[in-house]
């Protein structure tokens, strides 16, 4: 394993991420670039090193940014060090994914060579444009046997107007093309720029907690130079550090004496909770302050809403503590305490998006052993009453009294959704019962076409990407991002089981979904609560205006025919059993309901 | 036919007017068909080529397990249950009955009640007079149905021509107790056919008692496999909830009153003597293949080997064929005696349930109690702590789930009663 002998000069360092649609095969390259450059021994190796956390790897993805140095030696003898910065790959993340191409000159651009160009490697293309980066397209899984890099060149010629011929033909699984891929690198992007000589401004691109020596911050110096015990200042704050340790980011954290201008590298400075700090904000010298920060500081905006309720109440306590424990390395995560008359205790939780909101609730269920129950999904709606306030509105517990409603927005986005072009009829049709604002369509080869589509966001949530999979056949990607707050004409929906609201089900939707909507629900609980000996109704109001309604009928038999000596046991075993059962349910007003009631009910997306 | 207690000289019950009787029964479970029924999943094999031979094993086996429990029992009731106990040789029920008397289990001249099929009488017409001559005083006669393809589809041996014949040989032997087997619920009957069928099984000679019970379809069974298989061989339960409600009333329009879910009788006297100590938590005990027994004193119940060559193996051996036991805890047995009491028209006297289990459980239960009766599911008579909660007919179509529906949580953690 060749050790740094010395520093790298600056024109020397390379600092790139890969940026790719979910599954293209990000991180297995990683690995291979790690492994060729003995970033990582073999015993150290594990696959898919960067995915460091299990569910991450189970789902192909990369939550958490880790980011690496590598040390790379060309065929004449130069010491490259290459700076691989990890980016997570979905569009729910998209804003970490702009801080660390901010950190970058350079990306490789992977594209799956049976799968083709799709929808986030265009929106991945064009953030990374937007910075300026160089883009090296990589056509990754050749040895795949349905592998058709030709066409995949022309994709990339004719929808992301790239060269098709500086393409790179890899196949980072069989470690093919990896010696390409490092030239690529070292002499296609450009060293990076920024004067050691200017003020320090240095980009918090990500975060680690360690529990010996509190927050490591993950820096890419822009200016300026960072050295242990410098006294520094982060600019949204007011606090200043002393410097303990700056280094690089091998696979352990390995001191130097200096962060040059276009380093990257960690920094520690003493900070001891991670929500002192604020990922994309810009460290500065507090003896000569930059003035300007670094673009790439957002607050985390959480678009989307859901309650979580633990299935037995007894695992409130645990819900909160793993919830904490969660949002420390997951600024993004917000949650706070809600009641439910028939759930009990639980969080009304805000997420980036439904990946996130899935993630999260995975993390939760496996590495804190809790079994939960999910709302369904929700936007934050903007509500005026006549008062002239504004009220943000994500719960439809808080919505206002709706006399006194002025009225409501709602969040919009643009989706950029790639199809093939006998799709778009289809498209169009699942767009347009989704709300569709405006749209517009590229035609981008002799086959794809992408349609830039303005919608609520809230049509998104509900099983978007199953029914344009279902509709487009499988060929249909979308990407989408948040654009501004438009007028809508917003109702509560309550669901009423004989008269009494269920509150978890109360839903804030568009007028025109309400009806269908509610009836949805109303059918799904007729099914999932059993038969009583009396008649069950169940409604979906406005207010006190019935939408919709179901019944579920009086149980007019519930006996076993024979029951003589021998089915006494039997008989009485099972009766046990289905009290025991009973004992689980949700009591609404005389009415028991199983929880499995409100999973399906909450579960399944609506088609409406 | 000897000396036996007849119906006037039992003390019937002071608030019903049943002939009560707290003495415990005697079952006798008969293993063994001609054929299986494809929705029979008792305890049963096919006789076979070797029938007789058999059930010579059997009368052995069976003899030898009354010499094993022998003990002072005293059961006023034996009843011959099955499989077909229709088709036992000659004497054997005299035999039998006999041994259980000398062995204590029965009290001198039981009340002896068995099972039979239609074709076994048909095609002997003697077998009536025989059992009359060996003390049977009463025979249960699984017609099952009275429609020709009900019958076929039902895969029974008899045909509906010859049902008249069963009953009336019965009836002319001077058999008093006749009770007739239904089974309703099979695919495609309709309310209309069914009350032909009840209205002409009311009207059989000498027919006093009916028992008719819903089509269940269970796993196992060839109706099982059948229905595993995407075959509808049941109404739907919601129509199979209206046949009950039918069932009752037009038995009720024909002179047979239901005292019990299943159960429908001319008169009180009528009511089966047997099976009502199911119902009642008397004691009983269980010979034979699989039988199951009760003993209230120790609050135990226990059943037999149930493999015809597992339960001989054992008697043979001079053991008690007794495969498992359990011993209820008092929430247990409250939970049993619910359900099986809001099953009869009898009822529950809340005042004994509240002395066995506590005023507690009375008292957590009120409420449950007035709101069944405003929704017509039961009558309460007398005192709410004392009194006698009795289902109607829609109560005893919901027995089950007013069982359920019962708070027993002052009962669940008691260990003694």
């Amino acid at each position: 394993m060749p050790r740094p002998a010395g520093p790298v000069p600056i024109e020397r360092v390379r600092n790139f991420c890969i940026i790719a649609h979910i599954d293209h095969g990000k991180s297995t390259l990683a690995d291979r670039l790690i492994q060729r450059c003995g970033g990582v021994s073999e015993r150290e190796f594990r696959d898919q090193l960067l995915d460091s956390m299990d569910l991450e790897r189970e789902r192909g993805i990369t939550i958490k940014s880790n980011s690496v140095s590598l040390l790379h030696e060309t065929n004449d003898g130069e010491r490259y060090q290459l700076n691989l910065i990890d980016t997570p790959g979905h569009v729910d993340f998209s804003h970490e994914v702009r801080r660390s191409l901010m950190s970058c000159e350079g990306a490789l651009l992977l594209v799956d060579a049976a799968q083709g160009v799709e929808a986030q490697t265009v929106a991945n293309h064009f953030v990374a444009m937007e910075y300026d980066l160089e883009v090296v397209p990589v056509i990754n899984k050749i040895d795949l046997p349905a592998a058709d890099p030709e066409r995949v060149r022309e994709e990339i010629d004719e929808e992301l107007g790239l060269d098709p011929f500086e393409a790179v033909l890899a196949s980072a699984k069989k470690g093919e093309g990896i010696e390409e891929i490092l030239d690529a690198i070292v002499t296609r992007i450009p060293p990076p720029g920024g004067d050691p000589a200017d003020p320090v401004r240095a980009l918090i691109f990500d975060a680690q907690y360690d529990t010996f020596r509190g927050v490591v911050l993950l820096v890419r110096v822009v200016d300026g130079e960072i050295r242990r015990g410098d006294r520094v200042r982060l600019m949204r704050g007011d606090t200043d550090h002393i410097v303990e340790e700056v280094g690089l980011l091998r696979l352990r954290r390995e001191p130097v004496d200096v962060l040059s201008a276009g380093a990257v590298g960690y920094a520690i400075c003493g900070i001891k909770r991670i929500q002192d700090i604020a990922i994309g904000d810009t460290v500065i010298d507090t003896a000569r302050p930059a003035e300007t920060s670094l673009p790439g500081y957002r607050e985390p905006r959480p678009v989307v809403f859901s309650s979580v309720y633990p299935i037995s109440t007894d695992d409130y306590g645990e819900l909160e503590n793993a919830l904490g424990k969660l949002s420390l390395n997951d600024p993004a995560l917000t949650y706070e305490r809600e009641t439910s008359t028939a759930l009990g205790f639980g969080f009304r939780c805000g997420f980036l998006g439904l990946l996130h909101l899935d993630v999260v609730q995975e993390r939760l269920q496996r590495e804190h052993g809790l079994s939960l129950l999910l709302s369904a999904p929700s936007v934050r709606y903007r509500v005026a009453t006549r008062d002239g306030e504004l009220h943000e509105v994500e719960n439809p517990a808080y919505y206002p009294d709706p006399a006194i409603i002025d009225g409501a927005e709602e969040p919009y986005i643009r989706a950029s959704i790639l199809i093939p072009e006998r799709s778009v009829g289809p498209v169009m049709e699942l767009l347009t019962e989704r709300r569709l604002a405006t749209s517009r369509m590229n035609f981008l080869s002799s086959r794809r076409v992408e349609i830039q589509a303005e919608l609520p966001l809230a049509e998104v949530l509900f099983d978007f990407h199953d029914r344009l999979k279902t509709v487009t056949h499988g060929y249909g990607s979308y990407d989408y991002e948040v654009l501004d707050y438009r007028s809508t004409k917003l109702v509560k929906v309550d669901i009423l089981v004989n008269g009494e609201r269920v509150d978890a089900l109360s839903q804030l939707v568009h007028e025109e979904k309400a009806r269908p909507r509610a009836l949805g629900y109303c059918e799904r609980l007729a099914e999932a609560i059993p038969m009583h000996n009396f008649k069950i109704a169940i409604q979906g109001a406005i207010g006190g205006k019935i939408i919709a309604r179901t019944n579920i009928r009086a149980l007019r038999k519930d006996v076993t025919a024979r029951c003589y000596g021998g089915d006494v046991t039997r008989k009485r075993k099972l009766l046990e059993r289905q009290k025991e059962g009973k004992k689980r349910m949700k009591q609404v007003g005389n009415v028991q309901i199983p929880q499995s009631a409100f999973v399906a009910v909450l579960k399944s997306s609506p088609a409406a | 036919m000897t000396e036996r207690p007849d119906s006037t000289s039992l003390p019937p019950d002071p608030l019903t007017g049943t002939p009560e009787s707290d003495a415990p029964g005697l079952y006798v479970h008969v293993p063994f068909c001609s054929r299986i029924c494809p929705y029979c999943d008792f305890a049963v094999t096919p006789l076979g080529d070797s029938g007789s031979e058999r059930l010579d094993r059997y009368r052995q086996a069976l003899l030898t397990e009354l010499e094993l429990r022998a003990a002072a029992l005293g059961a006023d009731t034996v009843y011959f249950g099955g499989g077909t106990p229709s088709l036992a040789p000659a004497g054997f029920f005299r035999k039998v009955v006999r041994a259980a008397v000398k062995s204590g289990l029965a009290a001198p001249s039981p009340f002896v009640f068995l099972e039979a099929n239609p074709e076994d009488l048909v095609h002997d017409p003697d077998l009536a007079r025989r059992w009359a001559a060996e003390e049977v005083w009463g025979v249960s006669l699984g017609l099952q149905a009275l429609d020709e393809s009900r019958l076929r589809f039902l895969g029974r041996a008899h045909h509906a021509s010859e049902v008249v014949v069963a009953v009336s040989r019965l009836a002319e032997a001077g058999i008093p107790w006749i009770s007739a087997d239904l089974i309703y619920g099979t695919a495609g009957q309709t309310s209309e056919s069914l009350r032909e069928e009840l209205v002409a099984m009311a009207a059989l000679p000498g027919v006093n008692h009916i028992s008719a019970y819903e089509l269940s379809i269970e796993p196992g069974t060839p109706f099982g496999r059948r229905q595993a298989r995407g075959e509808t061989l049941a109404v739907r339960s919601e129509d199979g909830s209206a046949l009950f409600h039918e069932v009752h009333e037009t038995l009720a329009e024909n002179g047979f009153a239901a005292y019990e879910a299943c159960n429908f009788a001319t008169a009180p006297e009528f009511r089966s003597r047997h099976n009502r100590k199911y119902w009642s938590s008397v004691e009983y005990l269980g010979v034979g293949p699989s039988a199951h027994s009760f003993a209230p004193e120790r609050g135990e119940r226990f059943w037999n080997r149930r493999g015809f060559e597992d339960w001989e193996a054992a008697v043979l051996r001079g053991e008690e064929p007794t495969v498992e036991r359990e011993t209820l805890r008092p929430y247990e047995r409250a939970l049993e005696e619910l359900f099986l009491r809001l099953r009869t028209t009898d009822g529950l006297p809340l005042g004994g349930f509240s002395a066995r289990y506590g005023e507690a459980v009375v008292r957590a239960n009120r409420g449950l109690f007035e709101n069944w009766r405003a929704r017509g599911l039961v009558e309460l008579s007398g005192d709410e702590m004392t009194g006698w909660l009795r289902p109607t007919r829609d109560g005893l179509a919901v027995a089950d789930a007013l069982a359920r529906e019962m708070n027993l949580d002052a009962l669940r953690h008691r260990n003694v009663a």
